[in-house]
């Protein structure tokens, strides 16, 4: 009885398994693995064209030329169909015959009408954002580049493939063996948010000056000035609260700056924001245009205070304890606000104390951890008393860049079982800086983005998605638990 | 004899040369540059290691500099806090100048004066010693703005 039972569960394994990859493979056109948890798809063109030769096609090549001098660029184009949720993952790869130091460069093409036959260099569509980057080249191997940021569902993709280097690489197009693949991971979307459970919106590093020369008129430029773009996010996903990151106005935070421009942008959300003090508030005395604007929100403890107010607080949301901190530790307490015995690491370290909760959040400008000089050393002692109190996650902005640390404890040694996760999200939408050497334990670093990050907080666990401004396609998205 | 000796070291050497090379690729120092990025002192590399080498000593001066606020009069205490903030400023000054020079002078901002306030603590004195570590405080906080407009590249 037991083996026909065993026998019978196997069969029933085996379909349950077979019957949705069928059901791809056929409605799909691409070609699901025997997990099904990932499905390929190979190219429907590609081509590449020359600048010395503008007027000459290379679409039935089987090769493809990506080269920064003369400039040779590759096309692909794939028509992914029959996926019936996001990919959690989408990665281009391409076969290389070519060995080089600097690598390669995949970027969005947003016309897919080119053909494989018509395309050449006077006609080529335009190249768009800059998705992923090879780095060095082994001869004879696979590239891999993630591009998620753009495959978001079904429809037709382009990209490019371009190269700095003025060292020819010769890439396998789709007409021989090895030829392109876009592989899509079809197995973890993120999860629906549970209901009941608060969800809250944190950016920062956000509203342009309105005499800044990529204002637009509140409405930015390409690469500038998307706090219009990044609140529409905001007032999408109607969170319970909005977490400012500090720099909420730029250059200086002045009163009359933050009324025209983060106004009427984030400042909708100002019933329901809890913000942080940054370097750019203090651009105006005692970050006087900074505590006017917000309040009382933004001292709680020092009521009607409108300047060098103390920056600190705390509150509760659902079952979570969140602190906001003020980092500008060179400007408070005398130079040293953020020293081991301080007034702002000794009220950290009482606040937490008495708020046990299972999950904690700290809020402050300037990240401790950052993959360029954005890193704030001075902050470590709030750090120290954080990872000793068990705080979860720790959200930073100051670094106009998107990153994602893994738990760490107060050195930044990697501790999954009691460490601190730092999510630096200073892409609120003033401007972009980028990284030098990424840093340790950096799970995911992404310049050149706009957008929000939303945290589901659950009692024992947090789920965050990174919502990206259209214009700068990019996806992160994962659950932590609390310890 | 001798041959087979060469081509061993050769060949370890050829070996060493490889690994070296890897791990200097994998260390990230060749990612090129984004070039719709301004490449700025924040993101250039060796800026953010001559910060990162600083970080201990930077973190010791804070708590040093809380430390010797809280004095109220000499004592055993106050000489171990005075010479605790003088040795820190004594590292600081020592510390090579920045890749980017422009960095030097607000980083350094205040440490001559928190010196100063240390060698005062030490002599006793501590009103000349509250009044420069004000001073140094000042120039310090001043000087907070110009180092993050240079990173930012303004």
């Amino acid at each position: 009885m037991a083996g026909r039972s065993r026998d019978v569960m196997r069969r029933w394994s085996i379909l349950l398994v077979a019957v949705p990859v069928l059901g791809l493979t056929i409605v799909a056109g691409v070609v699901p693995n025997a997990a099904a948890a990932t499905a390929t798809v190979t190219p429907v063109a590609d081509a590449y064209v020359m600048a010395d030769q503008p007027a000459v096609n290379f679409g039935t090549s089987t090769g493809l030329r990506v080269d920064g001098s003369p400039i040779a660029n590759a096309y692909l184009k794939f028509d992914v169909q029959g996926l019936s949720a996001t990919p959690a993952r989408a990665t281009l790869r391409v076969f290389t015959n070519t060995a080089g130091i600097t690598g390669v460069t995949v970027s969005a093409v947003a016309d897919t009408a080119w053909s494989e036959t018509g395309i050449n260099y006077n006609n080529r569509p335009a190249v768009g954002a800059q998705l992923a980057s090879s780095g060095p080249l082994t001869a004879g191997s696979w590239m891999s580049f993630d591009v998620t940021s753009l495959v978001r569902g079904n429809g037709l993709f382009s990209f490019a493939l371009t190269a700095a280097s003025s060292s020819s690489t010769s890439l396998i197009s789709r007409e021989t063996i090895n030829k392109p693949q876009l592989v899509l991971d079809t197995s973890a979307a993120p999860p629906p948010p549970a209901p009941g459970d608060p969800v809250v919106v944190a950016g920062g590093d956000v509203a342009c000056a309105p005499d800044y020369r990529g204002y637009n008129g509140g409405q930015g430029s390409p690469g500038k000035c998307h706090m219009k773009a990044t609140s529409d996010l905001v007032l999408g996903i109607s969170p319970a609260k909005v977490l400012e990151l500090g720099d909420f106005q730029y250059d200086d935070g002045n009163l009359a700056f933050a009324n025209a421009s983060y106004g009427p942008t984030w400042g909708r959300f100002k019933s329901i924001t809890q913000p942080a003090v940054g370097n750019h508030e203090y651009g105006t005395g005692g970050a006087g245009g900074y505590f006017s604007y917000f309040g009382n929100a933004a001292t709680p403890l020092q009521p009607g205070c409108v300047k060098n107010c103390d920056g600190w607080y705390s509150f509760d949301i659902g079952s979570w304890h969140v602190v906001m901190l003020n980092s500008e530790c060179t400007r408070i307490s005398g130079g040293a606000g953020c020293a081991a015995g301080s007034p702002q690491q000794r009220w950290l370290d009482a606040d937490l104390a008495t708020h046990p909760a299972l999950c904690t959040a700290v809020i402050e400008h300037r990240p401790r951890w950052s993959s360029n000089s954005f890193a704030s050393p001075d902050v470590q002692p709030l750090i120290n008393t954080m990872y000793a109190r068990k705080v979860d996650l720790l959200l930073t902005g100051h670094a106009h860049s998107y990153e994602r640390f893994a738990p760490q404890n107060a050195a930044g040694a990697r501790d999954d079982a009691a460490g601190i996760r730092e999510i630096i999200a200073g892409t609120g939408g003033s401007f972009f800086t980028g990284f030098g050497t990424v840093a340790a334990n950096s799970e995911v670093h992404k310049s050149k983005v706009f957008g929000v990050l939303k945290l589901t907080l659950h009692p024992s666990s947090y789920d965050w998605a990174f919502i990206a401004d259209p214009s700068t396609p990019f996806a992160d998205w994962g659950t932590g638990t609390c310890h | 004899m001798r041959k087979r000796v060469w081509l061993t070291i050769s060949g370890v050497t050829f070996a060493l040369l490889v690994a070296l090379g890897g791990i200097w690729m994998a260390s990230g120092a060749q990612q090129p540059p984004d070039p719709t990025i301004p490449a700025t002192p924040g993101s250039d590399t060796h800026v953010q290691k001559w910060f990162k080498d600083r970080e201990a000593l930077q973190v010791e001066l804070n708590d040093a500099l809380f430390a010797v606020q809280e004095l109220t009069g000499p004592s055993p205490e106050s000489t171990r806090a005075c010479a605790r903030l003088d040795r820190v400023t004594q590292w600081l000054l020592l510390t090579p100048s920045s890749p980017h020079q422009p960095l030097d002078a607000p980083v350094d901002a205040g440490i001559t004066q928190f010196s100063s306030a240390a060698l005062a603590c030490l002599r006793g004195d501590f009103p000349a010693m509250r009044q420069q570590i004000d001073d140094g405080a000042t120039q310090r906080g001043n000087a907070v703005d110009a180092i993050d407009e240079i990173l930012d590249g303004e």
